[in-house]
């Protein structure tokens, strides 16, 4: 093959190779003329240097307030910015699934769920069927808590093209937003 | 096939954002805002003028959904704001006005990676002069070149998308990126 280096048209070609984008058949092409190519090698290996110290420049966390200052802004005195009614906190985006299986919902759910069992175990006969308060009271308190901890890892899928219903996956496996 | 399902997942969000869903516009919001705002902060170099363009951004996404239309990705047309605003930013020079030190709270990352944890003064002061001369070579590059790198490097946006958000052919970011790399390791050769 032609010495990319040498050929302005083949300049991603390199790099490519460096960040591993490239097909198996042209990988191996080139690692043969690598073999044989001082430039080529010395340029991979100082891309490969240069990335190693561009990753030292990690990402920075961002401050606790922009969303509160971006919708501050949204709905400042000009602003017309998106009006969150009940039913889009309840139900979030139709592409992204029903809000209450997002993670803080789920503990609201949850403690309502405990105060309604407390509150049964009130009632004045103090009778639960046939097992001792406590007993029943930690057992429902575990189960929601396993619940909550079980909602909280889940998220759900977007609709598919065809329309066809949502179902719960991992939020690692949502759609990267380039391909 | 339908022209909406051919449509990358973001789209079809910013096309509800268009029909006045406010819920999709928060998980647009929710998904880019760290992206924006790490690529804003590598172009200009400070915190505080990096989140004030990246909502400059997410407003005119908002503003601006009415004239939406899907002909490319969404993310093309988010670096596209976010690089504008960027480069006008640097012209204006208030990036530089404002200037962070090195160990100001937006040095760097959230910390070193180091085996033990625990880094020594010595390699924190090795970090940080490492990190310095990083941030010297990136800021030294042309406008074109700096954006090109940022999005190839950190935000691994494919040739044809850089080249849209640049308003260039493909050829001529494949020859910004190669000159912008080569430059890049001239300066940092003595890093590796
Ligand atoms: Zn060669």
């Amino acid at each position: 093959m032609n010495c990319p280096i040498e050929h302005p048209e083949s300049a991603g070609l390199l790099l490519d190779y460096c960040g591993r984008k490239l097909a198996p058949d042209t990988t191996a092409m080139l690692e043969r003329h690598m073999g044989s190519c001082a430039r080529c090698q010395a340029f991979r290996d100082g891309q490969m240097a240069l990335w190693r110290s561009l990753d030292a420049w990690e990402s920075m966390p961002v401050s606790a307030g922009f969303d509160r200052r971006l919708y501050g802004r949204l709905h400042g005195p000009h602003g017309d910015g998106p009006r969150t009614s009940w039913w889009s906190r309840f139900f979030g985006s139709p592409l992204s699934g029903p809000a209450f299986l997002q993670p803080a919902v789920p503990l609201a759910l949850a403690c309502v769920i405990v105060l309604a069992g407390l509150l049964v175990n009130d009632r004045p006969d103090g009778a639960v069927a046939g097992a001792p308060r406590d007993a029943v009271e930690a057992e429902q308190v575990e189960t929601v808590l396993e619940d909550f901890d079980m909602l909280s890892q889940l998220r759900w899928q977007p609709r598919d093209a065809t329309g066809a219903a949502s179902r719960y996956t991992p939020f690692e496996a949502m759609p990267e937003a380039r391909s | 096939m339908g022209v909406t399902a051919a449509l990358d997942y973001d789209a079809r969000l910013m096309l509800l954002v268009k029909d006045g869903d406010s819920g999709s516009y928060a998980l647009l919001l929710n998904k880019y805002r760290g992206p924006v705002i790490h690529f804003l902060y590598r172009m200009v170099q400070n915190q505080s003028v990096a989140e004030e363009l990246a909502q400059e951004v997410f407003l005119r996404v908002f503003r601006g959904r009415g004239n939406y239309e899907p002909s490319a990705k969404f993310t093309t047309w988010l670096f596209r704001i976010a690089t504008n605003l960027a480069i006008n930013s640097l012209r204006d020079g208030k990036a530089e006005k404002n200037q962070e030190q090195l160990d100001g709270p937006a040095g760097g990352g959230a910390g070193l990676q180091v085996p033990d944890r625990r880094p020594t003064a010595e390699q924190v002061l090795v970090y940080r002069v490492k990190l310095e001369e990083v941030r010297q070579a990136i800021a030294q590059l042309p406008e074109k070149q700096r954006a090109a790198v940022l999005m190839h490097k950190y935000e691994e946006m494919e040739y044809s998308q850089i080249a849209k958000v640049l308003g260039c052919s493909e050829p001529a970011v494949k020859s910004l990126l190669f000159r912008a790399y080569e430059c890049l390791r001239g300066r940092l050769a003595h890093m590796a």
